[in-house]
């Protein structure tokens, strides 16, 4: 209820306390009435189905025939597990590699594209189309291109007389291809809510800056990026959300390999859920991983909330 | 401005329109096709991946049966690489099909979770002597039948002829290269940058098919009871180290360790010189070589203290769930009987499992003097082998072998240690 | 270079303006460079699919197909028919986006505009479904839509995912924005909660509607495992099922794959083309406060 005070643009009005009193049992009718079909679907198609895995997590289940109840022990296993710890290490890996180098180069991109410029709306659309490009699509793309043996990439590098690299075979080579593409996808998107976070910046505090003789660097470094912290740490969210949640392109692209290197939590539990058949242990690491981005997330709320407080 | 707001306004429209067009003349808003998959009274449904040509000889079979059943077959095709994750979906709703497509290694995890159709007493009398041993035992789980073997595949050394020129090409089972001899002429072979001597066929599902080495040096991955690890044995570390040896000498491309890409693409370009391939590719490798003006040949595996060849191909099994248990039992009768397997076999490129059909020369739409050889190298599938790859967690034991052996062939791993981990693995899916 | 005349700041020295002709022309130079870059990877999947899949991997690197073919769009359009699944694709997308886009304005702007007990937990419920990894809630999913008898029509896609916490989150930032005076003046004039949703709230909601309808569509657009396993039926296919077709058991077509692959990006990019414009607009008064 604290962050639904809008900034303000008018001054506050004072509100009349009695009428307002009579109208809140109305609104709340009104408000369960309109929120209705969204938490319909909610309950039923997400926490649902959450609740089942969270059930069968305390089971041993090939998803088919019969299953027993194994209490805790799909999670004694699990802190054991040395693959999932790797899983949950790469993962954490892959998050801090693609989230800041996708949201630097992205935020380069705003800057320079926040000016007028010609062409400026060809090449945004340029930029983002890799973010609109579905996953699978992007993770065949990325195989057949980082392709070690006859992919573009190392043809190339080959006929300037370099060395291939090692992108299928070699644990850094794999998670590199992973981390270029999954950057390659996400530097539109971050472009655009960097734009829109950069056309809310009031212009009078750059050309204060400007007057006070502040160059191109500090403005950016002193006004432009505090300024757009909002921004960030909603990407970063977002960013790392995203990322404990990878599967498509890591599916397809490295299935997990060389050995564990890019094993990640979810395509981990797709693993263990439909290859070897252990449903159980498959919902044991799904409702881990939703308590990762959970705890994650929650450090975020507060961390936001503090600051507006500080406002 | 203006300009905009209209398109927008107009795509607005069109989305309403379209949307409104779809629902008059689409079946997809419609629920009454909602049944899906499910098994009914009055229709076989079938769930089933297949290539083009597969999928034609699966059609006339079923049209040849629903000739004379009266019984239409519904067909599900499904990709390749999901087929199983909607099969295990429909099973977990009480939906399954009636009859699927399933691998050898797969069965055994249906049969255990009882979602399987026991067919011992449905198939007519006798039906499963008509079959070799490796295949009946595939399809069995303690002494009942879950499924027919439908076809099966091997896998033969496929050579680039050019580059095998000075090599002597084994013509026979009996003078198959020896471990050293096929080590030796793979070494010896000519490679240019980027380029090795070959290639084997042991990424992900195929991880099994390693399991051709131990068994040819005479060990095994299970104890002959089948409930626990045999693999951490001198024959088994002599394998594992005999193969860790072609990646740490460089003869075949370090992409191709277990969790790496399939090899047969390498060889179409001329990566490697060599490549164990089953004979379901030959369909894909012969256009290759035949545009690039190549040419290929093709010879059997090593052997060491015995030869030993891999089970592949697949079974169709029909589900606990049917409806229609007569129905499916009958289909998968006639599917697997002498004339309709070798019509599939001889359409799609696979072997067949049937002991009449294995001595006869059936008419191969591609390279049927390299489908002799296949032939002849699938009588090495030794039901010892068989029964290993097919005990009910072997999907486990397989994405367990999938990891342990990588860390053989990339990290370098001692052999020893991996085979133990590897057994631990083993002792604790099993159980 | 263009930078010159059109912002109305104050006046610079002639030495600021030329530091900023370079500035902007270095900057130009930098963005197409970065462009390309992206753009390389699009290139490579054009050439792709307009080769011989056996000139792709043997003879020199070509970076311009030396036979342009046809022959890979036509392989995929035998084999399968795209056309009916580029109809079923947009059927779901363009349901599944309008349905979406509805709900989302309307769970934001309770909740950005309503007071209630229970709020606070609501908007945070739904917050967290974003982090529930859907393939590890398939299985479940499915046996309820199962048992609804949804399984082979396109509400088996469109329902489940019409209610979606990313949007509404937007929504909520957005609306957080329309200042509680043009809602009260509404309900003075008697208007009810609906007509003030419908004739206040939604004509100050444009650029939030650009942006949704983007997103939504992009999203029901690409989607790939859940519709893989309730659609059962060749004829209901959505595109992403099809191109999972062109990578067989035995060997990819790679330019099937790729021409398909592209063709498949297109609708996508004209709703981007269409909405663009207010796309920045959205996003900036959304989220970000």
């Amino acid at each position: 209820m604290t962050t639904a005070a809008p900034a303000a643009v008018t001054a506050p009005v004072p509100r009349p306390d009695p009428p307002r009193r009579r109208r809140v049992s109305r609104d709340s009718l009104a408000a369960w009435g309109l929120l209705s079909p969204n938490l319909l679907v909610f309950g039923v198609f997400l926490f649902l189905p959450l609740l089942a895995t969270v059930w069968l997590s305390f089971y041993s289940s090939s998803g088919f025939g019969p299953r027993e109840f194994v209490g805790a022990d799909n999670y004694t296993e699990l802190f054991g597990d040395s693959t999932f710890w790797r899983a949950t290490a790469n993962t954490g890996l892959y998050a801090l590699l693609t989230v800041p180098v996708s949201l630097v180069i992205g935020l380069g991109i705003a800057l320079a594209m926040n000016k007028p410029l010609r062409g400026r709306g060809v090449l945004r659309a340029i930029y983002y189309v890799p973010y609109v490009i579905s996953g699978v699509v992007i993770a065949v793309a990325g195989r057949w291109i980082f392709n070690e043996n006859v992919g573009v990439i190392n043809r190339l590098l080959r006929s300037a007389g370099l060395d291939g690299v090692p992108w299928q075979s070699d644990a850094v080579g794999a998670m590199g291809s992973l981390v270029l593409i999954s950057i390659w996808t996400k530097i539109g998107f971050v472009m655009v809510v960097y734009l829109a976070g950069l056309q809310s910046i009031p212009k009078e505090y750059l050309e204060a800056a400007q007057t006070d003789g502040a160059g191109r660097w500090q403005r950016l470094r002193y006004v432009v990026v505090p300024l757009l912290k909002p921004t960030t740490i909603f990407l970063v969210v977002l960013g790392v959300i995203e990322s404990f949640q990878v599967f498509d392109i890591v599916y397809v692209l490295t299935g997990g390999g060389p050995g564990n290197a890019t094993e990640m939590l979810v395509t981990y539990a797709y693993a263990e859920g439909f290859d070897a058949r252990r449903q159980g242990y498959a919902a044991t690491i799904g409702v881990v991983t939703y308590l990762f981005i959970a705890v994650l997330t929650a450090l975020w709320y507060r961390r936001q909330r503090a600051q507006e407080a500080d406002l | 401005m203006i300009s905009s707001r209209l398109s927008r306004r107009g795509f607005l429209g069109a989305t309403a329109a379209g949307a409104l067009a779809l629902t008059g003349c689409g079946t997809g808003f419609a629920l009454q096709s909602g049944d899906g998959t499910g098994s009914t009274e009055g229709r076989l449904s079938f769930t089933l991946w297949a290539g083009e040509a597969e999928l034609a000889a699966f059609r006339t079979v079923a049209e040849r049966w629903t000739a004379t059943s009266g019984v239409p077959v519904v067909f599900n095709v499904v990709p390749f690489s999901e087929a199983l994750t909607g099969v295990d979906a429909n099973l977990a709703s009480n939906r399954g099909p009636d009859l699927f497509r399933v691998t050898y290694q797969d069965i055994g995890i249906y049969a255990a979770g009882g979602a399987l159709l026991d067919l011992t007493d449905l198939l007519p009398g006798g039906f499963l002597q008509g079959f070799g041993d490796a295949f009946v035992s595939a399809v069995q789980s303690e002494g009942r039948v879950y499924g027919v073997p439908h076809h099966t595949d091997t896998s033969l050394v496929l050579y680039d002829t050019e580059a095998l020129a000075g090599a002597r090409i084994p013509t026979s089972l009996d003078d198959a290269w020896t471990w050293e001899e096929f080590r030796s002429v793979a070494a010896g072979l000519p490679t240019a940058e980027a380029q090795f001597a070959f290639g084997v066929n042991w990424q992900l599902a195929g991880a099994y098919r390693w399991l051709n080495w131990v068994d040819q040096r005479g060990g095994r991955l299970l104890t002959d009871d089948l409930t626990g690890p045999a693999i951490d044995s001198a024959e088994g570390r002599d394998a594992l180290a005999f193969t860790q040896a072609f990646f740490t000498d460089g003869l075949v491309p370090p992409t191709t360790s277990t969790k790496g890409s399939y090899v047969d693409e390498l060889f179409t370009t001329g990566t490697i010189a060599m490549v164990f391939a089953g004979d379901f590719l030959l369909p894909t490798i012969d256009p290759a070589f035949v545009s690039a003006g190549r040419e290929y040949g093709a010879t059997f595996l090593p052997a060491d203290e015995r030869a030993s060849a891999d089970l592949g191909g697949n079974a169709v099994v029909a589900t606990a769930q049917s409806v229609n248990p007569e129905a499916a039992a009958d289909f998968l009768a006639f599917l697997s009987d002498d004339e309709q397997q070798a019509l599939f076999c001889e359409q799609a490129t696979v072997l067949p499992t049937r002991t009449a059909l294995l001595g006869q020369q059936l008419d191969y739409a591609v390279r049927p003097d390299l489908m002799e050889l296949f032939v002849e190298q699938a009588t090495t599938i030794t039901p010892e082998l068989s029964a290993q790859v097919t005990v009910p967690q072997f999907n486990a034991v397989n994405s367990s072998i999938v990891d342990r052996l990588e860390q053989a062939f990339l990290s370098g791993d001692d052999p020893g240690r991996v085979l133990a981990d590897l057994a631990e693995d083993i002792t604790g899916r099993l159980a | 270079m263009t930078a010159a005349p059109r912002t109305g700041r104050a006046p610079r020295t002639g030495r600021s303006l030329q530091a900023g002709a370079g500035w902007a022309s270095w900057r130009a130079v930098g963005l197409v460079a970065g462009a390309l870059v992206m753009l390389f990877p699009l290139y490579w999947m054009v050439v792709t699919a307009f080769s011989d899949q056996g000139a792709l991997t043997s003879g020199p690197l070509r970076f311009f197909p030396e036979n342009p073919t046809l022959d890979g769009f036509r392989r995929a359009f035998t084999l399968l028919p795209f056309g009916q699944f580029f109809l079923n694709s947009a059927a779901i997308a363009l349901v599944a986006m309008a349905l979406s886009v509805t709900l989302n304005l309307l769970a934001g702007y309770v909740l950005a505009k309503y007071r209630f007990r229970g709020q606070q937990v609501v908007f945070i419920m739904i917050v967290s479904t974003l982090m529930i990894p859907v393939q590890v809630v398939m299985v479940p999913q499915f046996q309820l839509v199962a048992g609804l008898g949804w399984i082979n029509s396109y509400w088996a896609v469109i329902i489940p995912r019409a209610a979606e916490a990313f949007g509404i989150f937007l929504c909520r930032q957005f609306m957080l924005g329309i200042p509680d005076e043009v809602l009260e003046a509404a309900r003075l004039d008697g208007a009810g909660h609906l007509r003030i949703f419908w004739s206040v709230v939604l004509p100050m909601s444009k650029p939030l509607i650009a942006v949704l309808v983007i997103l939504t569509f992009m999203y029901r657009w690409n989607e790939f495992a859940w519709p893989l396993i309730v659609l059962n039926d060749q004829q209901l296919f959505t595109v992403p099922i099809g191109l999972s077709f062109l990578q067989g058991e035995y060997g990819t077509d790679y330019p099937a794959l790729m021409g398909m692959a592209l063709l498949s990006t297109l609708p996508v990019l004209v709703v981007f083309a269409l909405f663009q414009r207010q796309f920045v607009e959205g996003v900036a008064r959304s989220g970000l406060r």
